[in-house]
């Protein structure tokens, strides 16, 4: 039984390694039978080798369609991107033909889902899944494949896996199923893995034996993570930096540290806020008032102002900074971080 | 929310006194511990594991619970938390009477649940009820929700009269923080938090005594869980509720109860006030649990001590012998195998059932 | 949640029909809506359940009082030097072989099958939503036992069924019989919809907590598990009037249905359909109208489906 005391912070390591992908100004809407859906409203971000970027956001702030831009499973219709670059290795994917897409974006490019027992096919067993990255993408024999799924298994740290390559998915455990998701991801070394909520099936204490391994593989591998999802005791954990997402759109990025140590924008705070804390009882939680935004009718001017309570509008806003008429662009606020609010010095306090 | 004092932040030091400030705010009358309202005794349930489609026959029993024993006095909240698979949604539904329990008793101001039936059986259901995980899936779709929260009213026809009830249904809409005039809407065209509002509405409509909450947050998003739990907590404190809040969330738990206790496999390892399981944990199994939950504060990450379990839960259709968490544990030693330890306070000042249980703090304190 | 469109609603009065105890009071400004009255609402606005509806009472219509739509021509008047002529200014469908009016015929033939269609149905929906009910509800040895007789009907197909039954002679010869013959082995795809739905919403969370609150098995099926379970069957029930009305005409080409002197659509589409290079009309206007009639139960039905989904409402 290992009982380490990591006291190593995370350093932030931002700008550490050279960029792999830039995801430029994108856009997706959904065609729905209610009218149009805006999931994702000019989204901009860069991952670098060995970086850790958290997409922070609840459900339908757009973090999972983004990334499913990404990876080119979006259901095309109703889905439709409508403007943006998703640059990787310097060349633009949306600009490539399909079967080009593919070809870049098999080997480089994977993801885990948050549930693994549905991304898995039933009938196969998990090392014919594997292996069946191999033989798909480089043509290796079924039993070499056969062999690397093994060593992904033990790299994944599934016990007993030359025993266990050949039982189906319904024989693992919730842990081990996403540990199989991971070796899948890893089978062709990705540049990039997009984790989309990977331990939120998960029990705490098998939440922090994944993160770890995720951990300890990127560190291995040097590729760079983009981990999604709504928990920020996972971002702070594990993450380098963090782009808070809200109604499609990012509203904050920065380093962890910072953007949770001192949040620029309302929503940031209003999250950090209202959650209680394990370490303390606490008093009354400060809740952020009213509901997540309806995507098909996003608020005009800044999408949080409905809920804001540093809201200015009409005679107390500053001229061209009205959070109800004027959407706040993502914007420089202090070195480092970005915040798509007027008045983030104020919530700063700088 | 529009209290918070504008500037500051959490780093802050003058956030750190807006937060004691509003701890001292909301340190309301600490609710008297009343009388016993709900124990449970020893209970167990256990499943039939069933082979063949015609002639079936028992190969064995899943044991989901245990051996469990609780209290829930008037006016207090028991928070019970464990991972997935430990039994504690069987508990939750053996206690507002949808499963019937294998052995034990549940005692409900002194009169045995499991005994009941007919008339007694339907006061109790009254007077216990239930908030669901599942915003979406515990509203019938095809039901205003006028209809929804009205529902228990024509069930138990005394509480309400005929003629004034829709006016009631708005009055509880209004308490639990929806618009009243969406009294003819249907649950879809509502956000998650308000589904729950509707649902804690439904349940509020009987007057009841205790309200058995499993995961009542765990399916919103961060932002609006908050909302909840401090409704939650409005309530009791309006109506002298009593809570058993069921969930995984450690912090949850915390913030809202009084006393809690851990479940692992059936069986309850640890139980006392928040300050006790929390703050000197003595349990192996606490520890790793308390240990695991990521904090969300920069400056408190990496000072947490990590325990990292190995393996998963075993299955509880075949438990190990003894201490059901020795398969895991790093403390385990020969005895752990064959005596199963008795949940007794060994001078941690609270139960807990572990032979070697040793008092240890995990999670940091804050400052 | 700010669309005001459906708080004016719940001003809207008239309509709701009185569905329910509670629409039955007089409730002042403010009132409780129900599932039933806020679908009858939606149905009024719905065009296409507009359209189902007047085809449906036109033929309904034409099965009472067929001699008006038939401009007085009696269908039995032959006169076999007209056999087979083609639609003309007088006699707009033509005629048939034996020289009778066509129209006349088409008009009169509306009753059998709108009786076979319509009871037929009825009876599948009663024996379908009642078994599937009881074996989805309760599930158990009862369901097992309801299972396997439907089992045992659904080996025997439809057509086969019917004939044996109708053979026998059991039930006689006439409209009811054979209507009552279909029925019988063509209600077993009704039930599995229904026992599907139901063993689904049993275990939902909505159904505990109505049984947490104390509510009767009678309350919990009536209130939650029928108007969920339903409306798949509704809209199996609509396309299936279609099929019965024409599996009539296949029992009568195997010698045990309607026969003449009786006047049906299956009747006529089958005697028709040997003509069918000479006389092309004889097989067109019995089907199109069998076409229009069954048209107009399915946009009642899908009207009636969506009218009762919350979701699908605008």
């Amino acid at each position: 039984m290992s009982t380490a005391s990591s006291s190593v912070p995370t350093s932030p390591a931002r700008g550490a390694g050279t960029p792999i992908l830039e995801v430029d100004d994108l856009r997706v809407q959904f065609r729905t039978g209610s009218g149009l859906v805006n999931a994702v409203n000019g989204v901009s971000y860069t991952v670098s080798e060995g970086e850790t970027l958290a997409i922070l956001g609840e459900s339908g702030s757009g973090k999972s369609v983004s990334a499913q831009a990404i990876m080119g499973i979006l259901d095309t219709p109703p889905a439709e991107i409508t403007s943006g670059r998703i640059v990787f290795e310097g060349r633009d994917l949306l600009t490539l033909p399909e079967e080009e897409q593919r070809k870049v974006r098999g080997p480089g490019i994977s993801m885990i889902f948050q549930d693994a027992l549905s991304a898995l096919n039933p009938v196969y067993s998990v090392g014919f899944q594997i292996g069946e990255m191999f033989r798909a993408h480089r043509g290796t024999s079924r039993k070499e494949a056969k062999q690397h799924a093994v060593e992904l298994m033990e790299r994944v740290r599934i016990p007993a896996a030359k025993e266990r390559v050949n039982d189906y998915p319904h024989q693992f455990s919730g842990g081990m199923r996403q540990r199989v998701m991971i070796a899948m991801a890893l089978a062709l070394d990705p540049r990039i893995l997009i984790a989309d909520e990977p331990t939120t099936a998960l029990d705490v204490t098998v939440q922090a034996q994944v993160m770890d391994l995720l951990k300890d593989l990127q560190r291995d591998t040097g590729m760079g993570l983009i981990l999604i999802t709504h928990d920020l005791g996972v971002v702070n954990e594990v993450a380098d930096n963090v782009a808070v997402m809200y109604a499609g759109r990012i509203v904050e990025r920065g380093t962890v540290d910072e953007v949770f140590g001192n949040p620029a924008h309302p929503y940031t705070d209003g999250l950090m806020r209202s959650i209680p804390q394990v370490e303390v009882k606490g008093g009354r939680l400060q809740p952020i008032g009213g509901q997540p935004p309806n995507l098909a009718a996003i608020p005009s001017g800044c999408p949080f102002h409905p809920r804001c309570p540093k809201r200015r509008t009409g005679a107390q806003a500053a001229p061209g900074r009205d959070c109800v008429a004027d959407v706040p662009p993502l914007r420089l606020v202090v070195p480092g971080r970005q915040a798509a609010c007027h008045y983030s010095e104020e919530v700063l306090g700088v | 929310m529009s209290d918070a004092s504008s500037g500051s932040s959490a780093a802050d030091p003058s956030a750190e006194v807006d937060r004691a400030l509003a701890e001292a705010a909301a340190s309301r009358p600490t609710h008297t511990p009343g009388d016993v309202l709900l124990e449970v005794k020893d209970l167990k349930k256990h499943f039939p594991l069933t082979q063949g489609i015609v002639l079936k026959r028992t190969v064995g029993h899943v044991r989901a619970v245990d051996g469990v024993n609780l209290s829930l006095r008037r006016g207090e909240t028991v928070g019970l938390v464990g991972e997935s698979g430990c039994g504690k949604s069987t508990v939750t539904k053996m206690l507002v009477a949808l499963e019937k329990p294998t052995d034990g008793q549940i005692l409900y101001k002194g009169e045995d649940v499991t005994r009941m039936s007919g008339r007694a059986l339907k006061q109790y259901r009254r007077e216990v009820q239930i908030i669901f995980q599942d915003p979406y899936a515990s509203l019938n779709p095809r039901m205003t929700v006028g209809d929804i929260v009205a529902e228990g009213w024509s069930v138990h026809a005394d509480i309400a009269p005929r003629k004034g009830r829709l006016q009631r249904t708005q009055e509880l809409m209004e308490r639990v923080g929806l618009n009243p005039d969406f009294v003819n809407r249907y649950p879809h065209q509502f956000s998650g938090g308000q589904r729950q509002r509707i649902g804690i509405a439904r349940a509020l409509a009987l007057q009841p005594e205790v309200i058995v909450c499993d995961e009542p947050v765990s399916a919103l998003d961060v932002s609006v869980q908050a909302q909840v739990v401090n409704l939650l907590e409005d309530l009791q404190n309006d109506f002298g509720l009593s809570y058993l809040f069921i969930a995984h969330d450690l912090s949850v738990v915390r913030h809202i109860s009084d006393r809690v206790a851990v479940m692992y496999l059936g069986s309850i390892v640890e139980e006392g006030t928040d300050a006790q399981v929390y703050g000197s944990p003595a349990h192996p199994y606490t520890q790793a649990l308390l240990s695991s939950v990521p904090v969300h504060e920069p400056h408190l990450r990496g000072l947490k001590e990590r325990i990292l379990l190995q393996g998963d839960v075993p299955s509880p259709a075949n438990p190990p012998s003894g201490c059901r968490f020795r398969t895991r544990c790093w403390k385990a030693q020969d005895i752990c195998a064959t005596e199963p330890p008795a949940l007794v306070d060994r001078g941690q000042g609270h139960p807990s059932a572990c032979h070697f249980a040793e008092a240890r703090a995990v999670v940091p304190t804050e400052g | 949640m700010s669309d005001p469109n459906l708080t004016t609603l719940g001003h809207d009065e008239a309509g709701a029909g009185g569905v329910t105890g509670a629409t039955d009071q007089p409730g002042g400004e403010a009132r409780q809506n129900s599932l039933w009255s806020d679908a009858w609402r939606q149905l009024r606005r719905n065009v296409l359940f507009w359209i189902g509806a007047v085809l449906g009472l036109l033929f309904v219509a034409m099965a009472l009082l067929p001699s008006v739509f038939a401009r007085g021509v009696d269908p039995r008047s032959c006169n076999l030097s007209n056999s087979n002529a083609e639609p003309s200014a007088e006699h707009w469908f033509g005629f048939d072989q034996q020289g009778c009016d066509y129209l006349a015929n088409v008009v009169y033939g509306a009753r059998n099958s709108l009786i076979i269609g319509l009871l037929a149905v009825v009876v599948i929906l009663v024996l379908g939503v009642l078994v599937g009910a009881i074996s989805g509800f309760y599930g158990g040895v009862t369901d097992s036992i309801l299972s396997r007789i439907a089992d045992i009907f659904y080996a025997l197909p439809l057509i086969l069924g019917a004939l044996v039954v109708l053979r026998s002679g059991i039930l006689g010869r006439g409209v009811v019989a054979v209507a009552i013959a279909l029925a019988l082995f063509g209600w077993m795809t009704a039930m599995r919809l229904v026992r599907s739905q139901v063993i689904a919403i049993k275990n939902s969370d909505y159904v505990a907590a109505a049984r947490a609150m104390g509510a009767s098995n009678t309350r919990i099926l009536v209130r939650h598990i029928m108007p969920n379970a339903v409306a798949p069957v509704l809209v199996y029930a609509t396309i299936t009037i279609g099929i019965l009305i024409a599996a009539e005409a296949t029992l009568t080409f195997l010698g045990v249905g309607l026969q003449p002197p009786a006047i049906s659509w299956g009747l006529q589409i089958n005697t028709g359909q040997s003509l069918l290079r000479t006389a092309p009309h004889a097989v067109l206007f019995p089907s199109l109208i069998l076409t229009l009639t069954v048209m107009a139960f399915v946009l009642m039905g899908d009207a009636l489906r969506d009218a009762l989904d919350p979701k699908q409402r605008s």
